[in-house]
């Protein structure tokens, strides 16, 4: 019978579930990022330097 | 309509784990290692199409000059990138034990190796110039180039001698493979597939805030 490597199985799962929600996590963050104005864009949009 | 994509996709993927550990059957050859399969080989699947993605809105791009499209093609290679990572990493898993190696330099592998380069390349490019139309211009080339290789890759297996077994299901005629195990590969290619399309909705979406953001 030949051995199940369930470790390796574990592993392959992991790393997928930490690229891929990792990658969402990147978009939510960016997302954020976005609806919070930085003191830059508030100074670009109100024109001061 | 974006978020409601993200929770049909979420959905999705939990039916296609339960999928690939309830209901597609122990291989008898490889035993469970095999189940790596289901995420494996969807991850290229979704890859592969979001190149195509990149190829149709970059040549797009090229013609029309249109921003939505060179987003378009923007999202999809950082998507793609995203996935093609996870087939490579995955397999290289799945690898150790049924090869005995992480890596060897064989065509499937060199060949994937190299698409995953042309893209991360395809990112970086766009930073290299203070101008963005120009950055997507070069982008539009370097995406054209590296979908274009996407046949390479997945004909590779049939072209030279690799250490990679030919495709079992993207091919002519019947699959050998039972049906319990093509249903378990279809429901989790049709998760990732949801969940690339959310993450590419998503990414156009930001990419085109930043862009009215900036101007």
């Amino acid at each position: 019978m030949t051995a199940d490597h369930w470790g390796f199985v574990a592993a392959a799962y992991i790393v997928a579930a930490l690229a891929l929600g990792g990658y969402w996590r990147r978009l939510v963050h960016m997302e954020k990022n976005l609806k919070t104005p930085t003191l830059r864009s508030a100074r670009r949009r109100s024109g001061a330097r | 309509m974006t978020r409601w994509l993200g929770i049909v996709a979420l959905v999705a993927v939990v039916a296609g784990l339960v999928m690939s550990f309830g209901v597609a059957p122990r291989e008898l050859t490889q035993g469970n290692v095999q189940r790596i399969m289901y995420v494996h080989v969807p991850a290229v699947w979704v890859a592969y199409l979001a190149f195509f993605v990149v190829l149709g809105a970059s040549v797009a791009y090229l013609w029309s000059r249109e921003p939505g499209a060179d987003r378009a093609a923007h999202a999809a290679a950082e998507v793609g990138v995203v996935f093609l990572g996870v087939n490579i990493a995955t397999g290289a898993i799945w690898g150790k034990p049924t090869w005995g190696t992480w890596w060897t330099w064989d065509a499937r592998l060199t060949s994937v190796a190299v698409v995953f380069v042309i893209f991360i390349g395809y990112l970086l490019v766009r930073r290299m110039t203070d101008d963005p139309e120009r950055g997507a211009r070069f982008a539009a080339v370097v995406g054209i180039v590296g979908a274009l290789n996407v046949p390479l890759v997945h004909f590779s297996v049939y072209w030279w001698r690799t250490l990679h077994q030919p495709p079992t299901f993207m091919k002519p005629g019947p699959s050998a493979a039972p049906a319990s195990i093509r249903a378990a590969l279809l429901v989790n290619f049709a998760a990732l597939l949801l969940l690339g399309a959310y993450f590419i909705a998503k990414r156009y979406t930001l990419l085109r805030a930043e862009q009215e953001a900036a101007a």
